[in-house]
């Protein structure tokens, strides 16, 4: 049984954010997210001037400028709009197989939820399917709640169900998990096909991309109880081989529409090598 | 007619039985696969899942993988057995032999064909030693022989040779009477010459004279008109008209007594013998041993085959 302070180390929750919140810079607040936008606002960041048109603030032309120019500009502001974001935690039984498969989606969950509110977004956070929404404002202020919320549901006894892949609009979605669906890859297809789009943030074994038979093997699916015998060969693995490019294709269906990509993560990772793989692929540029 | 000339037939069916059984004994006690769980079999099985149609063929499938098996160990009792399918047709020979033509006798039977020979004791009204397609074995002589009915050995040995069969009568003693087609060994005395200058002595009671004629010629016999002084009696069809089926007969005698070693030829005596080699009747039996032990490995080679194919995905 992994501990709370194996499944969130310092190291990682520091990475996240989550364990000292970054001093407030720039004068931004967290009442503001940190993506620029082309539009003007209302920040204390310098953006550009453009010129005066009647009707426009008074409170906001450069007096120093008309001095010296004897024309009114107006200053300004660059705008930092908050995106919401909801991300959904696989809790089914195919995920809490191993500890090393739950606790790489907890992990992931706390780095995602972690960067995206100190990025100043507001978060929504859903573990397992049917399990109740929290949302989380962004700054400092919801590093708890967001680590008590899942803590709760790691500790929670009973496993969840495998989720719906429905996307809200107007929030970007992040799942994660294995997205195996233990009513086959077809029903799995169906589900993706009506999902408006999410970002698949995907957790596997190394063994489950080259798996090796040495004997006649009777697997029985963890979630649905289902059975299947698999004799060693070149036949099952070569079947098994084309089923695996399937469900990949798949998996970049709802990537595609959100214009994301398909990120995918080692259960073998260790913690730092998991830190090291999210800076470089699910934030490169950092926390701004 | 089926012979069986290794293990009896009810042998084999209790062979097969205990078989048959171990096999379902073991079917129940195989170890299953205890089975393997997994997170997911959604890509070892087959992308669209529909419940399993239990179409006929589903369901004689499963009864047809324990054919392979069974069938394999009926074919491997049956092959112990080593059955002989005998579709009749062939010259039977009955040997009958009394204490003192024993050894000739045995001898004779051992290069006789097996299911058309047995040999028959002159004890009593005939006491059958070996029967035709009985698996041969070491015989030897019975302690208790009492006084023979020659009468009856005889008439016994005529019906078991019967239809057209050869009976070859070993002793020192002539029989009261000699069945058609048979042949007399006087084991009293020297059947083969020990000295190159003496003669066989042939009688051919009942033979044409063209035919006692030509057996004259052979180098080393000598025929007989006394059947009392006969080293050997050939006693042919009493009309003496069919004198092909005489010659075939002679041919078959002279056949075995040449490859029992009972008439060796010597050099100036009985050195060519018959010009051409013995024409001997077509064997009309089979042996199935040799394909019920292809058809029992077959049927192992398939339940493998089988086994390894019904377990995939």
């Amino acid at each position: 049984m992994i501990s709370d302070r194996e499944l969130f180390p310092e190291e990682l929750l520091a990475a996240a954010g989550l364990l000292q919140a970054p001093p407030e810079k720039n004068g931004l607040s967290f009442s503001a997210g940190r993506h620029r936008s082309p539009r003007g606002g209302s920040s204390s960041e310098f953006q550009d001037y453009r010129s005066y048109v009647p009707g426009d603030d008074l409170r906001r032309i450069d007096w120093n400028v008309y001095r010296r120019f004897r024309k009114l500009f107006l200053r300004r502001y660059r705008e930092f709009p908050q995106k919401k974001h909801l991300v959904i935690l696989d809790d089914s039984p195919s995920v809490r197989f191993t500890g090393e498969r739950a606790a790489l989606v907890w992990r992931l969950a706390a780095l995602i939820c972690g960067t995206l509110l100190m990025n100043g977004d507001h978060v929504a956070l859903r573990p397992g399917t049917g399990a109740p929404c929290r949302s989380f404002a962004p700054g400092r202020s919801s590093a708890a709640p967001l680590i008590g919320e899942l803590l709760a549901a790691w500790h929670r006894k009973t496993p969840g169900k495998a989720p719906d892949f429905q996307a809200p609009p107007n929030c970007r979605t992040w799942i994660i998990s294995d997205f195996l669906d233990p009513e086959g890859l077809d029903h799995l297809e169906e589900c993706f096909r009506r999902s408006r789009g999410f970002t698949p943030v995907r957790i596997f074994e190394k063994r489950e991309l080259r798996p090796e038979l040495a004997a006649e093997s009777r697997f029985i699916d963890a979630e649905s109880g289902s059975e299947v015998i698999v004799s060693p060969g070149a036949g099952a693995l070569a079947a098994y081989a084309v089923r695996l490019r399937r469900f990949e294709q798949l998996l970049a269906l709802p990537a595609r529409r959100t214009g994301s990509a398909v990120y995918g993560f080692d259960v073998g990772l260790t913690v730092p090598e998991l830190l090291r793989q999210c800076a470089a692929e699910l934030f490169p540029g950092g926390r701004k | 007619m089926m012979v069986f000339q290794g293990l009896s037939p009810l042998a084999g069916a209790v062979a097969c039985a205990v078989g048959t059984s171990v096999l379902i004994f073991l079917h129940f006690l195989k170890v299953r696969n205890p089975g393997l769980k997994i997170p997911s079999i959604m890509l070892w099985r087959e992308s669209c899942v529909h419940p399993r149609r239990q179409v006929l063929w589903e369901k004689l499938a499963r009864f047809l993988s324990f054919l392979p098996p069974f069938l394999f160990i009926f074919c491997l009792c049956g092959a112990l057995t080593e059955p002989v399918w005998d579709r009749g047709g062939g010259r039977k020979l009955v040997i009958v032999t009394d204490a003192s033509g024993f050894p000739a006798a045995v001898r004779l039977l051992e290069h006789a064909d097996p299911l058309r020979s047995a040999l028959v004791l002159a004890s009593g009204g005939g006491v059958i030693l070996s029967d035709f397609g009985a698996p041969r074995r070491p015989l030897l002589l019975p302690e208790k022989i009492v006084s023979d009915d020659a009468d009856a050995v005889v008439a016994l040995a005529e019906r078991m040779a019967a239809p057209g069969g050869l009976v070859c009568w070993t002793g020192s003693k002539l029989p009261p009477w000699l069945p058609e087609n048979s042949l007399f060994i006087r084991s009293g005395k020297k059947a083969v010459p020990k000295t190159p200058r003496k003669k066989v002595k042939i009688a051919l009671p009942g033979a044409s004279p063209r035919f006692s004629a030509a057996v004259a010629l052979f180098p080393g016999v000598e025929v007989t008109e006394a059947p009392g002084k006969a080293d050997l009696i050939f006693s042919l069809r009493a009309n003496g008209t069919d004198i092909s089926a005489e010659e075939t007969a002679i041919e078959e005698l002279w056949a075995l007594l040449m490859r029992s070693g009972l008439l060796l030829p010597e050099a100036g005596q009985v050195g060519t013998g018959p010009a051409a080699p013995p024409v001997l009747p077509e064997r009309r039996a089979v042996s199935l041993t040799v394909p019920l032990f292809l058809l029992a490995f077959t049927a192992l080679a398939a339940d493998i085959l089988l086994w390894r194919k019904r377990k995939t995905v």
